[in-house]
């Protein structure tokens, strides 16, 4: 290392902290300060009352300068007030949003790269997802939703979505990409109009203000803080943002009024932690039209509504975790055709066989549910056949017309 | 970290979490500042806490234009200046006694060896003349960009940049021997 770093390094690593004590004891002061600037001070005003109500001229005199001072107020209010300019911002936001014919748009979130869109981890590292939307005349236009271990694609009539890990295809008439993925921005015109109407209704956790990039553009800022109903102990707590305490951080370019980053962070601990991050914006720029064709491998495995079995009545009684018990030990025995019925699938993918056939269970605890969600947890531990111990919460749920338990997610 | 902008917001709201946050996040930085300034560890603390005292008081008519780590340096900066100009007479003390040094060295040897080592560095950047101290301390502690600090200082970005150097070449000749290639 040349000399003039190893002196730099030398001074760097002077920058050592006081002990915890000295930094708690400090902190416990500007606290302090900070409590006592806020509180009202007590005295004063009833004896300046006093002295002022005493004679009627400096009785006019007061009046007249709470008349000029309330109107002053409301003008400074009308114009400074981040309340209005929030919701304004988001307007103007969503106004131009509408107004595009194509947009891609590049974000990175903490999630594990097979997961669903709206799944979060606060422990992951990032994975990149990819939006492309061509606008039409029509409300949905086309588009194109992809992370590394899902692609859906909405062709204009239908949306279609392969999970690439288990090879499978689930083909729904619903175009909406919300379907998929509501708290991303994906319809973002349609997430800036929300964030609208939030500003209008729930003004307090708003806040916005101007500055300038590196590149010396004027960017326009609105934080939002939103906070969750989901109890700090409950199982989904901080697995999806509408259950997590989150800051949002949008920067809007001023002059085309179009998002140019957005920043989420959980409040997790006393810490926040970067969840989500828009990597990447491109406003009306040509997109390749096969980006909006999906071309399935041949042996893909389409998910069905589940139908009613001849035996349904055995599967619609099963407890939650009867229902777990079955499906573990479809999957140890390699049962692949009762496996199916807890699948919603047309048959088990060859991935899935080689993943879950042969396991052990080693111990299945008991269902639990969890914030909003309508189906159940059962938490389990078993052996794959590789050796590898998984312990997790299989999702199951029953609100199907069959009303029989179907894997939802914890595998 | 998040937005110094939005936690400002905040604390203008009196949050004492946002507080919280900008305290914990510049604190190391500010008291290194403090202490390279001052030589000393109580003074350093106190003008820590004068400075963020200075700055909850006056939160309802701050804006902040550059960086918000910039102007807490500034501050600690000027607030030094007052310190020392009120307390020339006073001696300098050690600087190691209430800290630990980030050192290559382990075991009770290695921490007499750091400390040893710690103290020299200490004498050498107090023997600096204050300018050039200044520099290499906003830039290495504050994280101010020459820039910045040729702004604070009232000269220009290439002398800020000529002091610094100055400083460094300074400091490595006092402390020949220990500052091995």
């Amino acid at each position: 290392m040349k000399p003039e770093k190893r002196v730099e390094e030398m001074v760097r690593n002077l920058r050592e902290s006081a002990g915890a004590e000295t930094h708690d004891r400090i902190l416990g002061h500007l606290l302090e300060v900070l409590r006592q600037r806020t509180k009202p001070r007590a005295g004063g005003a009833p004896t300046l009352r006093r002295t002022v109500m005493r004679s009627p001229i400096t009785r006019l005199a007061a009046a007249a300068i709470v008349l000029v001072a309330v109107a002053l107020s409301v003008s400074f209010l009308a114009k400074s007030t981040p309340v209005a300019s929030a919701a304004e911002i988001f307007y103007q936001a969503a106004e131009a949003m509408n107004g595009l014919t194509s947009f891609h748009i590049k974000v990175r979130m903490r999630t594990p790269p097979n997961d669903n869109f709206h799944y979060i981890r606060l422990d992951r590292d990032f994975t990149e997802i990819d939006f492309w939307k061509q606008c039409t005349n029509d409300e949905w236009g086309k588009w194109r939703l992809e992370s590394p271990g899902r692609v859906v694609v909405m062709d204009g009539r239908t949306s279609i979505m392969l999970m690439k890990s288990f090879n499978e295809v689930h083909e729904v008439e619903d175009r909406s990409p919300e379907r998929y993925w509501k708290e991303g921005l994906v319809e973002v015109g349609k997430v800036m109009a929300r964030e609208a109407e939030t500003a209008s209704q729930r003004p307090a956790g708003f806040t916005s203000y101007r500055e300038t990039d590196p590149d010396g553009r004027e960017m326009i800022v609105v934080a939002v803080e939103m906070p969750t109903n989901v109890p700090p102990t409950d199982y989904l707590r901080n697995k999806y943002l509408e259950s997590s305490d989150h800051l949002k951080v949008y920067r809007f370019n001023a002059q085309t009024k179009l998002l140019e980053n957005l920043e989420i962070y959980v409040h997790d601990n006393g810490q926040d932690v970067l969840v989500f991050e828009l990597v990447e914006a491109e406003y009306n720029v040509p997109l390749d039209p096969g980006l909006f064709r999906l071309d399935l491998p041949a042996d893909v495995i389409r998910t069905v509504a589940p139908t009613i079995l001849p035996d349904n009545e055995k599967y619609e009684q099963m407890t939650p975790k009867e229902a777990a018990t079955a499906f573990f030990t479809a999957c140890a025995e390699e049962d692949w055709n009762e496996l199916v019925k807890f699948l919603g699938q047309t048959s088990v993918s060859q991935p899935m066989k080689d993943h879950l056939g042969g396991l052990e269970i080693i111990s299945l605890g008991e269902p639990f549910q969890s914030a909003n969600y309508r189906g159940w947890f059962v938490p389990y531990e078993i052996r794959l056949k590789s050796g590898h111990v998984k312990k997790h919460n299989l999702a199951i749920r029953n609100d199907n017309s069959a009303h029989r338990f179907q894997l939802d997610g914890g595998i | 970290m998040l937005d110094d902008r939005y936690l400002v917001w905040r604390i203008k709201r009196s949050s004492e979490w946002a507080l919280r946050r900008i305290y914990n996040h510049y604190k190391t930085d500010l008291l290194a500042l403090a202490r390279g300034l001052l030589g000393r560890n109580g003074p350093a603390e106190d003008v820590l806490q004068d400075v963020f005292v200075k700055f909850i008081e006056s939160i309802d008519t701050f804006e902040l234009t550059g960086s918000l780590k910039g102007y807490l340096a500034q501050c600690v900066v000027n607030r030094a200046r007052d310190y020392q100009r009120r307390d020339r007479r006073r001696a300098r003390e050690p600087l190691l006694a209430a800290g630990q040094t980030t050192s290559e060295y382990h075991g009770p040897l290695g921490a007499v060896i750091a400390d040893e080592r710690r103290q020299r560095l200490v004498a050498a950047l107090a023997e600096l003349p204050e300018e050039q101290r200044e520099t290499v301390l906003l830039h290495l502690h504050g994280g101010l960009r020459f820039r910045e600090i040729a702004g604070m200082q009232g000269i220009s970005a290439k002398t800020a940049w000529s002091r610094y150097r100055y400083g460094l070449e300074r400091l490595r000749s006092m402390l020949n021997g220990q500052v091995e290639p």
